[in-house]
């Protein structure tokens, strides 16, 4: 009769060791929830611990952002402005502008939202590349300058803004940064505690991975020639992390190479010996308006303004394969085995 | 103890092993162990190919554009496309599990799945 007993018993451990495993799998699964789209031109892929509702209302977001918000959707209140010179952004469009003209301010003019003409012209918006004229050039810069947009009226949800006649202005420099922080938000806000928000590259992390261990993120190798395309490797909790490079988006004609990136003074690419600027900080749309004026502005000036801040730490990869770290992540980073033999350099306040 | 005891004892673990070499059994061949490279358009899944296969794949979108995947030696790239920007023909090949290839204007992705994991959870660029 023991035997008997003891026979089930088995029986029964045997079939609940199966089940619990698999059990255990799938509670994992329904744990963390992930979703890939495409928007703002890009692909998004977020993936949250958490309910998979938060996932859908998260991309209907985005799409109502862009839609807002896009210079090539013809009734979006951007296009409206670039249209009839005056006109109104509501609720985060407001606030991407504030938050935008802010960072123009502060870079005297490094990023700058009106820089779109000549943009268009160089065929970055549509990858139709061609090199203009300098005469062309110099006449598109005249109407470039962050300082002449007037805001005709301004209250906490809305600005009112007027253009000077030819000008036209462009968030996407700080749109993609401003909404990974608004998911970051709006994931807090609703009781998730790990998440990671990958919007084309530009990422932002909620606390850190479900063990508690930190997100590997990894940095893009600006090197066309790279074995694993891969520079080296953040550790990060609850931090965005942006990358603006040449290699992103570039043609070239003659030989020579141009790319996206361009300065806002001249009106072509911007050519300081930068290869990439990455930014990592708590502030999404910082990150991304930084990344662009900071590798505008060259090294020297980038180590500059960083040591004059506090909200943010960078990675600098030069043309010549340096890379320079600022010392609040020097210890959180790691080359990539490709690169271990690069010159890597921490800058210190 | 009787001898019915003894029977009843053997056949429960014969059953209780049976049930487990059928569930390990089971799991292993739903477990692809092959690395694969899976194409997507807009989302939906247009085909699946081992990477330890070498081939070469056209892609044709209604507009005439289109992308050609070629797996060749474990890594998987775009070889050749007709978009402007050709961003996905400059970006490196792809082997590591989740890594991918995005093709914007044909809303086109590649991507490595149940291959060699990489221990990196996104890329920054």
């Amino acid at each position: 009769m023991n035997f008997k007993k003891m026979g089930a018993g088995l029986l029964c451990a045997l079939l609940l060791c199966g089940c619990g495993a698999e059990k255990k799998v799938q509670e994992k699964l329904t744990d963390t929830s992930s979703t890939t789209f495409f928007a703002m031109d890009t692909v998004m892929e977020i993936q949250i611990t958490g309910d998979q509702e938060l996932l859908s209302e998260a991309e209907q977001k985005v799409v109502a952002l862009e839609k807002q918000l896009s210079v090539t959707e013809e009734n979006s209140e951007v296009s409206q402005i670039n249209k009839n010179k005056i006109g109104r952004l509501t609720g985060a469009g407001a606030e991407i502008f504030k938050g935008g003209m802010d960072i123009c301010a502060a870079t005297d003019g490094a990023l700058d939202l009106t820089i779109y003409p000549v943009l268009k012209e160089w065929g970055f918006t549509t990858g139709e590349y061609k090199v203009p004229d300098d005469e062309d050039i110099n006449q598109l810069l005249e109407a470039v300058d962050y300082n002449k947009v007037e805001i005709s009226d301004m209250e906490n949800d809305y600005i009112d803004i007027v253009l000077p006649e030819d000008m036209e202005i462009d968030l996407g420099s700080i749109t993609k940064g401003y909404t990974s922080q608004m998911l970051h938000d709006y994931f807090e806000e609703n009781g998730v505690e790990s998440a990671l928000i990958n919007l084309g590259g530009n990422v932002q992390c909620l606390g850190g991975k479900l063990t508690g261990d930190p997100w590997k993120i990894a940095i893009k190798s600006p090197f066309p020639d790279s074995k694993d395309g891969i520079l080296g490797v953040l550790q990060a909790k609850d931090l965005a992390i942006v990358t603006s490079g040449g290699y992103e988006r570039y043609f070239e004609e003659d030989g020579k190479v141009y790319w996206h990136i361009l300065d806002p003074t001249t009106g072509k690419p911007a050519d300081k010996g930068i290869a990439s600027v990455t930014i990592v900080g708590k502030d999404g749309l910082r990150c991304d308006g930084l990344s662009t004026a900071l590798f505008v502005k060259g090294l020297d000036e980038a180590v500059e303004y960083w040591k004059n801040s506090d909200d943010f730490d960078m990675i600098i990869v030069m043309s010549n394969g340096d890379v320079h770290i600022t010392e609040g992540i020097a210890e959180d980073f790691a080359l990539a085995q490709e690169y271990a033999t690069s010159k890597l350099i921490v800058e210190t306040r | 103890m009787k001898k019915n005891d003894l029977i009843l004892i053997g056949a429960l673990l014969i059953i209780a092993f049976t049930i487990l070499g059928i569930t390990r059994v089971w799991q292993k061949n739903n477990t692809d162990e092959t690395a694969m490279v899976i194409v997507t358009v807009d989302g939906q899944e247009m085909g699946r190919f081992p990477l330890n296969e070498d081939m070469e794949q056209r892609f044709d979108f209604q507009d005439g554009s289109y992308n050609v995947l070629r797996i060749y030696d474990g890594k998987a790239e775009i070889s050749e496309a007709s978009c402007p920007d050709q961003i996905c023909v400059k970006h490196h090949k792809i082997h590591y599990t989740k890594e991918t290839i995005v093709c914007l204007p044909n809303k086109l992705v590649v991507e490595i799945a149940g291959g060699e994991e990489s221990d990196i959870d996104a890329v920054a660029n």
